[in-house]
């Protein structure tokens, strides 16, 4: 009986969608068993099957029933387009609120005192420099009752109200375990895809089990989506040497869109198979912890110069070479006299981030 | 292809309605032969690629351009089938395809020239079809996409909106319940 990992990765096998490694393991597996054989066999052929489906032509055509249908629905008018997303209001609302506080305060503080001082002196008050008229004959007064303090004054001079909209924070992070990312948890899953569709360059800092596994696996992961992850000879180096637990990785990546590298993320959450030298085995992600920030200035000019490139090569232009490729690097560990072969050849190959999607720095480090 | 798919959307966005027919015209059948795989029969595949377009000239203003046209024509029409389907809540109705009224013709009718040929590709396809029926939407769509359009999974993932993992199981189980439910009808 072959296990589900087994037939998972021959299934796959049938998809064409396994790498190197794994394909090799699938020739393995079939010089031996018999049963992983005809599996494959029927998968295949039943694969076969589908694709010779006839293929049949619309008669009539559609294009005369879509037309009078829109014609008859009258469409809605093209959506203009969306407008560019107001940034600037939470802090114009966060302004409007402490100029409101201020006021509040003020009028407050400004009654308080002149009460005050009608309960001391007949609600008068003391000019500098002017002198104390004498009293006149004391007349008997009612005693004053007590003021009772106002709440929100006392919150407010306290510091302790918080009615108010509080000011954003100067920079925005989302945080979240790999785990709440999966997709059949997910509970994080939609705040993390807004999160990215609204940064067009994210930095990512990740926590790890194991820096050199959490690399492999994003490269296995950057490969399922056609991009090819370039390590640096000199960040090779130090995940292979003894202290690389210790050890910060940047890996820098452009051109994404949004949901691929939500899906990535979501992905490298989530156990994944490798083969073994008998059989497979399903490991579990050393992916521990995300947070998400905006990629700041410092960060892009920090990432030029570990590639060697211009800082303005690292800002959006439109246009691509003919046989461009999607940049995805681990960097080097710290910023040589020139970059390495591998690196030059990546960049010869580049094309320069496209307006609309996305650039990520991710720094990947063991807990 | 795309190039050209790029200027009709750009056309119709300027207003040119006949660029929406063109592109209507290109791609019909190739999605009208996806859809009818996840649908019960020719005259519903028709009503959800008609519906598709629909949205799709209503949204067009959406499309970013990051994904191909079909790419994403192809997303509206999944959705659409697999919401139809879910409207309707009916017993599957299988129905050989080409026998609803005839509205449907073979893309290349030099096949059927051997006599008894069509006969036994309309068997091998009632019988295709009728397994593919019994499978879930999402393990059916799943097949009709990688093994009759060769999408990789990356697309798939995309159409469907789920990480390429869950992509690579539901095609692992979606091929084992085909494999049975094949088995189980040559034993018949």
């Amino acid at each position: 009986m072959l296990s589900s990992e087994i037939t998972e990765l021959l299934s796959a096998f049938v998809d064409g969608e396994l790498n190197q490694r794994q394909r090799e393991a699938v020739m393995r597996l079939l010089n031996k068993s018999s049963e992983a054989r005809e599996l494959l066999r029927q998968l295949q052929e039943n694969a076969h099957r589908i694709k010779q489906l006839p293929r049949h032509k619309v008669e009539p055509s559609l294009v005369e029933a879509v037309m009078q249908a829109i014609a008859e629905q009258k469409p809605k008018p093209m959506a203009a387009p969306r407008p560019a997303r107001r940034r600037w209001l939470p802090y114009v609302a966060a302004g409007l609120a402490a100029s409101l506080l201020i006021g509040v305060v003020s009028i407050f503080a400004w009654q308080a005192f002149h009460e005050q001082e009608n309960h001391k002196g007949n609600g008068m008050p003391l000019v500098k420099g002017e002198e104390k008229k004498p009293e006149p004959t004391p007349t008997p007064m009612p005693e004053p009752t007590p003021r009772k303090p106002n709440p929100l004054l006392a919150q407010m001079v306290e510091g302790t109200f918080d009615g108010f909209a509080k000011l954003p924070p100067p920079e925005r992070a989302f945080s979240a375990p790999f785990a709440d990312l999966r997709s059949e948890k997910g509970v994080k899953l939609a705040d993390l895809a807004r999160e990215i569709d609204r940064t067009p360059a994210v930095r990512l800092d990740v926590t790890v089990k194991n820096n050199a596994s959490a690399i492999d696996r994003l490269k296995d992961a950057l490969k399922d989506r056609g991009i090819n992850l370039v390590i640096d000879p000199s960040a090779k180096k130090s995940l292979n040497a003894k202290g690389q637990a210790k050890a910060e990785y940047l890996v820098y990546a452009e051109n994404l869109n949004a949901d691929e590298l939500t899906k990535l993320l979501s992905e490298l959450g989530e156990s994944y198979v490798v083969p073994g030298t008998n059989n497979q085995k399903t490991v579990e992600s050393p992916y521990k912890k995300v947070t998400l920030a905006p990629i700041a200035q410092d960060d892009k000019l920090k990432v030029a110069k570990l590639l060697g490139v211009d800082a303005a090569a690292m800002e959006p232009k439109a246009g691509a070479k003919a046989d461009a490729k999607r940049l995805a690097v681990v960097l080097p560990t710290s910023a040589g006299s020139q970059p390495s072969a591998e690196v030059r050849q990546l960049l010869s190959q580049r094309r320069p981030p496209q307006p609309g999607s996305v650039q990520v720095l991710i720094k990947i480090h063991q807990e | 292809m795309a190039q050209d798919d790029n200027r009709l959307i750009a056309e119709c966005r300027e207003g040119n309605n006949a660029a929406f027919g063109e592109l209507v015209a290109r791609h019909q059948d190739r999605l009208f032969n996806s859809v009818l795989r996840l649908c019960d029969n020719a005259e519903d595949a028709r009503d959800v690629v008609q519906e598709a377009f629909l949205h799709a000239y209503q949204s067009l203003q959406s499309f970013k351009g990051d994904a191909l046209f079909f790419t994403w024509l192809y997303r509206i029409a999944v959705n659409t089938a697999i919401s139809m389907k879910r409207k309707k809540r009916v017993v599957l109705r299988i129905q050989p395809v080409g026998e609803d009224g005839g509205t449907i013709e073979p893309l290349d009718p030099s096949e059927t020239n051997r006599p008894g040929h069509a006969l036994e590709l309309a068997e091998e396809e009632r019988r295709v079809h009728e397994a593919l029926a019994k499978l879930s939407q999402e393990h059916r769509a799943v097949l009709v996409m990688k093994d009759m359009d060769g999408m990789k999974y990356e697309e798939m993932a995309d159409v469907l909106g789920v990480p390429i993992g869950t992509i690579r199981s539901r095609l692992h189980r979606a091929r084992l319940e085909m494999r049975d439910l094949l088995l189980q009808q040559e034993q018949k």
